[in-house]
C-alpha cells in the first residue's frame, strides 16, 4: 500500500460545499438550539443535488465513492443535523428505484436482544421519509413514513420502531456502516474541539482549567484518539475486509471522547441545555444500529 | 508512469536488495552474537545501505541523499523492518545531524560532514540530556567557556546512546550566565575522540547496557563547530528532536511490536479469555501504520503533518508496553526469556525521546494552542 488516502477531488469539495451550506443554515449556533427543530429543510438539500453525490456519474450522479463518503459523513456528523442526507446518499448510490424517487430516504435495521422481526429506522418519526424495504437486493421498494413507535432517546436522528426491516446487499450495508462510523467519528471531532475551546476560556484558581495539566493531557489524548478514529473509518473505507473491526474501533473511541467531553466540561458538560448529550445519544443509537447492521 | 508506480517500483527492487544484503548471521542467529559483533554487523549495515543507494533517502541529491521524499524513506525502513535488517549505528548521525545542518549549518559544515555520515564511516551520538537537563531540557548545565578560536566544554551529558562508537556529538550546552533561558544555549558539533572525554556506561533495569554518561572536562570545540549562532542552541535543538519524533521511527518500531505481537497470538495468547484484549491490541497496532500513512500525504504542511504525527511516539510506546505486560503474565515458557527482556526494556520506550508526559505537553500546547 503505497497510494495516498486521501478523498478525490469530488469528495475534498463536496466536503468543504456541505460545510458552508451547513454554516448558513446553523449560523454558529449550538447542537442544543436546532437538534429537536428542522435547520436544514430537505428541499435545500434535493435542489442542491446532495443526495446524488455518490450516484455513478453514467447516472448522472457525482461518482463519489467510499472514501469520499467518509469525508462528507464527519462534516454530517459535526453538525448532526436531524435529516437523513447519508442515508439517501447512500440508498441512491445502490439503488435505481432510490434515484428515481424524491424526498429523504432511510432504512430499518435489525435489532439485537428481540426476539420478533421489527427494526429500528432513523429518521422514520420524520413525515417525509421513505423507508427502503429493499436496497440493492433485486427490485427496491419504499415505504413512506410507515407507522412505527417514535425511540425520543436519540432527538437529532428521531428513530422509530418498524415491525420489518430493510433487506440490503451485504456490500452494501457493509458501507452503510462505514458512512455512520465516519458520521460519529465526525461528531467526535467536533466534541474534542468544543472541549478544547471551553479549556482555554473557562477559568477555575484564576487561570484557564487548559492550563493544568490534569486537563492538558486528558485533551492531547482526546486529539489523539479522535486522530485514530478518523484513521480508523478511513482504513474501513479502503480496506473492505478489515472494515467491521475498523469502525467498531472508532465507534467505541468515540463514545469515549463524548464521555472525556462531559468531564472537561464540568457541571455544565452534565446540563440539558449545553448539548453535549445530544451527540452521544446520536452515537450511542448509531453504534445500536451498526451493531444490527452487521449482526 | 504515475507516481504510484514509481513507488511499488522502488519497494519491489528495495525489498529485492534486502532480501540479497540482510546479512543470514544476522538473520539466523542474532541472539547468539557477542556485543562486538552486533556493532560489527550494524557499522558495516550503514556501509552496505549506502553502497545500495539507500542511504539518506529523503535527504537532498546536493548533499549526499537520494532526493526522494519522506514517503519513501518511510516504506524502505518498513521494508527493512520486515526484512529483519541490522539497524545501523549510524542513526543519529542520519535522522538528528544531517537535518539539523541541512536547516542551520553552514555550507563547511554540510560538506565537511554530511558525506561521512551518508557513507556510514562516521558514527555520531547526541549529547543533550543531562542529571539536571531530562525533561527539563533548556535546564542544560554543561558550559562552553570562550576561548581562542573556540570553547572549551565542562560538564555531563547522559542517556548517550552509540558514545563508545562515536566519532562525533551533537551537543547543547550554555555559552552564557546572565542570558534568560532558551537563549542561554549553543548548538556544538563535539569531536568525541579527544582527551577531555570519559565515558560510563549505564546498566539498566534489563541487566543491558545502550547507554553511556559523557564526562567533559575542558573538551575543546572549533568556533566553526557550533552550528547557528551563540544562544540559538535551544531553537536548534527543537528542529532535531522534531524529526525524531517523526514518521520515520514510528514506522520502524511499528514493525518492531509487529514482531512481538505475532509472537503473542502465534504461540504464548491461547487463552479465549484475552482473545478480545489481544485483538484490540492488533487493531490498535495496525492504525500506528495506518496513521503515519495518512500523515505523508501531509508532509508538505508543517502544522497538518505534525498535528498527525505529534501522538505517534505515545501511541507505539505504550501499545508496545501494554503487549509485554500481556505477554509477560502469561507464563509461556517458551518465551519466557524473551518476554522478560522486553518487559524490562519496554518500561524505556515510554521515558526516552522525550517522556509521554512532555509529549502530551507539547501536543496541549503546540497542536491544541492550551494556555501554558
Amino acid at each position: 500500500m503505497t497510494a495516498t488516502m486521501l478523498p478525490t477531488e469530488v469528495g475534498q469539495m463536496s466536503a468543504v460545499a456541505l460545510a458552508e451550506i451547513i454554516e448558513r443554515s446553523i449560523a454558529g449556533n449550538p447542537v442544543a438550539d436546532y437538534a429537536e427543530r428542522e435547520p436544514l429543510a430537505w428541499s435545500v438539500i434535493e435542489e442542491g443535488g446532495w443526495d446524488s453525490i455518490a450516484v455513478a456519474e453514467e447516472f448522472d450522479g457525482g461518482g463519489a465513492n467510499l472514501r469520499d463518503l467518509v469525508e462528507v459523513a464527519q462534516v454530517w456528523g459535526a453538525a448532526s443535523i436531524p435529516q437523513p442526507l447519508l442515508e439517501s446518499i447512500w440508498a441512491k448510490r445502490w439503488s435505481a428505484q432510490a434515484r428515481e424517487r424524491s424526498g429523504p430516504i432511510s432504512v430499518s435495521v435489525p435489532r439485537l436482544g428481540v426476539s420478533d422481526s421489527s427494526g429500528l429506522a432513523p429518521f422514520a418519526a420524520l413525515a417525509a421519509t421513505g423507508i427502503a424495504r429493499s436496497i440493492g437486493a433485486g427490485t427496491d421498494r419504499f415505504d413512506v413514513a410507515p407507522l412505527g413507535s417514535a425511540d425520543t432517546f436519540t432527538p437529532a436522528l428521531r428513530p422509530s420502531v418498524l415491525p420489518w426491516t430493510t433487506k440490503m446487499e451485504i456490500e452494501a450495508a457493509r458501507e452503510l456502516g462505514v458512512i455512520w462510523a465516519a458520521e460519529v467519528v465526525g461528531a467526535a471531532q467536533k466534541l474534542v474541539d468544543l472541549s478544547v475551546a471551553y479549556a482555554k476560556t473557562r477559568e477555575q484558581f484564576g487561570k484557564p482549567i487548559g492550563s493544568f495539566q490534569a486537563i492538558k493531557h486528558r485533551l492531547a489524548d482526546m486529539h489523539s484518539q479522535a486522530q485514530y478514529a478518523q484513521t480508523a473509518v478511513i482504513w474501513a473505507s479502503l480496506d473492505p475486509t478489515n472494515s467491521q473491526r475498523a469502525c467498531d474501533y472508532a465507534v467505541g473511541t468515540s463514545i469515549s471522547l463524548a464521555e472525556q467531553s462531559i468531564q472537561v466540561h464540568g457541571g455544565m458538560g452534565f446540563t440539558w441545555e449545553m448539548g453535549l448529550h445530544y451527540y452521544l445519544r446520536t452515537m450511542l443509537t448509531r453504534r445500536e444500529l451498526i451493531v444490527g447492521l452487521w449482526a | 508512469m504515475t507516481p504510484l508506480d514509481n513507488q511499488q517500483l522502488f519497494l519491489d527492487s528495495a525489498r529485492e536488495w534486502l532480501k540479497t544484503s540482510v546479512p543470514e548471521r544476522w538473520r539466523q542467529e542474532r541472539g547468539a552474537l557477542s556485543e562486538d559483533e552486533i556493532v560489527e554487523i550494524r557499522h558495516e549495515w550503514d556501509r552496505q545501505l549506502f553502497a545500495g543507494g539507500y542511504s539518506g533517502l529523503a535527504i537532498p541529491t546536493m548533499y549526499g541523499g537520494q532526493g526522494m521524499g519522506l514517503r519513501e524513506e518511510v516504506l524502505f525502513h518498513e521494508a527493512a523492518a520486515q526484512a529483519h535488517a541490522p539497524e545501523g549505528i549510524g542513526r543519529i548521525g542520519k535522522i538528528l545531524t544531517v537535518p539539523t545542518l541541512v536547516a542551520h549549518g553552514s555550507e563547511e559544515q554540510r560538506a565537511k560532514y554530511i558525506p561521512g555520515i551518508m557513507a556510514g564511516t562516521e558514527v555520531w551520538c547526541q549529547a543533550f540530556s543531562e542529571p539536571g537537563a531530562g525533561s527539563d531540557l533548556a535546564n542544560v548545565a554543561a558550559f562552553a567557556r570562550k576561548t581562542e578560536g573556540g570553547y572549551l566544554v565542562t560538564g555531563q551529558k547522559i542517556w548517550t546512546s552509540f558514545a563508545q562508537y562515536a566519532e562525533r556529538a551533537i551537543l547543547l550546552a550554555r555559552t552564557s550566565h546572565t542570558d534568560p533561558r532558551y537563549r542561554n544555549l549553543s548548538f556544538f558539533l563535539l569531536d568525541m575522540k579527544q582527551p577531555g572525554i570519559t565515558l560510563r556506561t549505564i546498566r539498566q533495569i534489563s541487566d543491558t547496557s545502550h547507554f553511556s554518561e559523557v564526562f567533559m572536562d575542558s573538551a575543546f570545540v572549533a568556533d566553526s563547530d557550533r552550528v547557528g549562532e551563540e544562544g540559538e542552541g535551544w531553537n536548534i535543538a527543537m528542529t532535531t528532536l522534531t524529526s525524531e519524533r517523526g514518521g520515520v521511527e514510528a514506522i520502524t518500531r511499528y514493525v518492531e511490536v509487529r514482531g512481538d505481537l505475532d509472537t503473542l497470538m502465534r504461540c504464548c495468547a491461547t487463552s479465549s479469555d484475552i482473545d478480545t484484549e489481544v485483538k484490540q491490541l492488533d487493531t490498535r497496532l495496525e492504525l500506528v501504520r495506518w496513521q503515519v500513512m495518512k500523515a505523508l500525504d501531509y508532509v508538505e504542511e508543517d502544522l497538518e503533518f505534525f498535528r498527525r504525527t505529534c501522538m505517534l511516539k505515545i501511541m507505539w510506546s505504550e501499545l508496545w508496553q501494554e503487549v509485554t505486560q500481556l505477554a509477560v503474565s502469561l507464563n509461556c515458557r517458551a518465551h519466557q526469556e524473551h518476554w522478560r527482556n522486553q518487559y524490562l526494556e519496554t518500561r524505556a520506550v515510554s521515558i526516552y525521546s522525550g517522556s509521554n508526559e512532555i509529549q502530551r505537553n507539547i501536543i496541549g500546547d503546540r497542536v491544541l494552542g492550551l494556555p501554558r
